[in-house]
């Protein structure tokens, strides 16, 4: 082991001379950890209770389900989650979203009951500025679990239940029950992160699991470079086992990777007002993420021909992932595929168990997110190991 | 120059290395076809060979860092594969390209790939310190290589080598782009570690070295070791003899015709300002050339003899120049 040991100390001696680990670390996160705050962190502010001002209008009217639409939304209201206005016609609505009365408005179409009964085409048109982004997610996650609870799944479980010998007067109670389901839930369960990470802790969380990808691939990627500049050979050359050179790069991406995000956690504290709940198990997601995001740029260093294709692709991996994980800006809310392709990035669970963190939960509630990095880790450490072998040839 | 007694007596000892039918392909390229050598303790092997003969890909295999298609190679009688690590802290590598940490002083560098050969505490020490002054980098020291000159960064490349007092030092390309002060130190330095006992594999492509340093010479072209023994028996064995050009005065015709009836002188011929030769053995016949040559009333103002060298031998077995 003190060969290894003295390999990540020799790495780390370096990085922190060229102190790039500085700049992808902490300073880049950093700065864009307090842009985004800035720009968006209104959206977060916990303390001050979020209220969208939402707009229905109903040419539905009688319809049992879109009436049941309305009374979801009514005890939204109640929550104090939502105002909502009820406006005569389409053309109302489009006009106060469009003037700003409202932030988003919801439209049923005549005969939409109806439609959702005979397993029809049915849909609930939401309206929206679309330079209101989140706003807008959140008014079609609203109708989308709406239409998914009326009919159990989807709309079209409507037909499903009709197929399995439901009436139209079952399906009307069934409607009526579904629209009676406490909204509250589906709203929270869709969006957990906006629900419960403040602006800057929010924003924080995701600049640093952003930037962990580019700081564990300084490490990662210094086995190409050492490839480059002939030092990998003359290390071949010594009694070390390549077995060994790897391992030593992985524990230096992981130090180096931990490192950087703890000393970025105290400084978004400190600077940003980030708020760092149950730091134990924060430290433990925090771990988790930086060996998941290791494996993965492990995984590319391993595949890639030289430093530089390995560097272009942690880079597109990196901001890919670092969209898609939600941590630029929410996504909840977004398509079933991008939701799909969020969980699987560390950056998506590593902003679930923050949200589930400061939510009040401990570490048995980030017991999954916890697992799933773990598994990444495996899975990407695995392949990388197969591909590292093109790196160790000299 | 050559020392046949000390050669010999250095081979009666079990071999540091040896090489049995090495070989190694690139896909249809053949870069090393089964060569076999052995180095002895103390002894200075050169591996001679053009730009692109498959020294370093041969070397690579040696110091077990590339692995072979096929062969054997044995370190102190342990065989040596990629895979191994015990053999290996037998060897010290000194690859053809500078492989140091640009960020690390050369105290640091030497640190580092001391540790990784196994030594540690006041041994280390004491063998960095050594190296320092052996490369004569006391006083740099603690400047990170990054600011080093290349003769600098070549001097402390094989110093790293030279770190764990290896039984076999492997040098490739030692001398390549350094200046003439680096170089004389290098070869000095790989002169003071043979007599310290220390076996050597030399690859160059430059004669010269391989003259001064080396008891044996393996010549390798394309891949194959084409010829191998001291440089005596090298040039013995394509038949070479010394060219000896006499600067003189006088009745010059008669003096060719005089030495042309020596036993041992051919193609003696006049020149502009003198006399030239081919000589089978100059140091012994050159006292009755210069005899005859005054008995034949020629006044001998100067002798130049030019022994034949390996550039020879090698054009004599390929056909074409070492450094074509």
């Amino acid at each position: 082991m003190r060969d290894i040991a003295w390999i990540v100390l020799k790495d780390l001696r370096q990085q922190i001379r060229d102190r790039t680990i500085f700049i992808f670390g902490l300073i880049a996160p950093l700065a864009i950890a307090a842009a985004l705050s800035l720009a968006f962190g209104d959206f977060f502010q916990n303390d001050e209770a979020v209220t969208f001002k939402f707009g229905v209008s109903n040419a539905d009217s009688g319809g049992a389900i879109s009436e049941g639409f309305g009374s979801a939304l009514t005890a939204l209201e109640q929550e104090g989650l939502v105002d909502i206005t009820f406006y005569r016609d389409r053309t109302s609505l489009d006009e106060a979203v469009e003037e700003g009365e409202v932030d988003a408005g919801f439209f049923l179409p005549q005969g939409f009951s109806q439609a959702v009964i005979q397993g029809a085409d049915a849909q609930i048109t939401v309206v929206a500025n679309p330079s209101s982004s989140v706003v807008t997610g959140v008014a079609a996650s609203i109708a989308r679990q709406f239409t998914l609870e009326v009919a159990s799944a989807s709309v079209a479980g409507a037909t499903a239940a009709i197929l399995a010998g439901l009436g139209p007067q079952q399906m009307i109670e069934l409607g009526m029950a579904a629209s009676q389901a406490p909204p509250t839930a589906q709203l929270a369960a869709v969006e957990t992160q906006v629900r419960q990470l403040d602006g800057a802790t929010y924003y924080s969380a995701g600049a640093a699991i952003f930037f962990t990808m580019f700081v564990v691939g300084t490490g990662l990627l210094s086995l190409l470079e050492e490839r480059k500049r002939h030092t990998l050979a003359r290390l071949l050359s010594t009694p070390i086992t390549p077995g060994r050179i790897l391992a030593a790069k992985f524990i230096l991406s992981f130090v180096v990777g931990v490192g950087s995000v703890g000393l970025f956690m105290v400084f978004s504290g400190l600077l940003l007002g980030a708020n760092w709940v149950d730091l134990p198990v924060t430290a433990l997601l925090v771990m988790a993420a930086v060996a998941a995001s290791a494996g993965i740029v492990s995984l590319v260093a391993g595949w890639a021909r030289n430093a530089e294709q390995a560097q272009n692709f942690q880079s597109v991996v990196a901001v890919t992932m670092g969209i898609l994980g939600g941590t630029f800006f929410p996504i909840a809310g977004g398509s079933t595929l991008l939701n799909a392709l969020s969980l699987g990035t560390p950056h998506a669970w590593f902003m679930r168990g923050l949200g589930d963190l400061s939510g009040g939960g401990g570490l048995q509630e980030v017991t999954t997110p916890l697992l799933v990095l773990g598994g990444i880790t495996v899975v990407t450490l695995t392949f990388s190991v197969l591909g590292a072998r093109r790196s160790l040839r000299t | 120059m050559i020392s046949p007694l000390s050669s010999l007596s250095s081979r009666e000892s079990p071999p540091v290395l040896r090489v049995e039918d090495l070989r190694k392909s690139y896909g249809e390229i053949k870069a090393v076809t089964g060569i076999s050598f052995e180095i002895a303790p103390g002894e200075n092997y050169g591996l001679l060979g053009p730009n692109g003969a498959g020294k370093t890909t041969a070397i690579q295999m040696i110091a077990g860092v590339l692995a072979a298609d096929g062969g054997r190679v044995t370190v102190c009688g342990q065989e040596l594969t990629t895979g191994t690590t015990t053999v290996k802290s037998h060897i010290g590598w000194v690859p053809q390209e500078i492989a140091l940490y640009d960020r690390l002083s050369a105290r640091e560098n030497l640190a580092f790939f001391g540790r990784m050969q196994g030594l540690s505490g006041k041994p280390l020490a004491t063998r960095v310190s050594e190296v320092l002054e052996l490369t004569g980098l006391v006083d740099r020291a603690g400047d990170k290589t990054i600011k080093f000159s290349g003769g600098m960064r070549r001097r402390l490349n094989i110093g790293i080598g030279l770190l764990h007092q290896p039984d076999l030092l492997i040098l490739d390309e030692p001398t390549v782009g350094v200046d003439i002060q680096s170089r004389t130190r290098i070869l000095d330095q790989v002169a003071e570690m043979t007599s310290l006992g220390m076996a050597v594999l030399y690859t160059t492509h430059y004669i010269e070295e391989v003259e001064r340093l080396c008891q044996r010479v393996g010549i390798i072209d394309h891949g194959v070791l084409i010829a191998e023994g001291t440089r005596a028996e090298l040039v013995k064995t394509v038949g070479e003899r010394d060219r000896v050009t006499i600067a003189a005065d006088g009745q010059i015709n008669a003096g060719v015709g005089q030495i042309t009836a020596l036993d041992g002188v051919h193609e003696a011929g006049a020149t502009t300002d003198g006399i030239q030769m081919l000589v089978d053995d100059a140091a012994h016949l050159l006292p009755r050339i210069i005899e005859s040559l005054t008995r034949s009333g020629v006044t001998v103002t100067g002798v130049e003899v030019e022994e034949p060298n390996l550039e020879a031998v090698f054009l004599h077995l390929t056909g074409r120049a070492l450094r074509d």
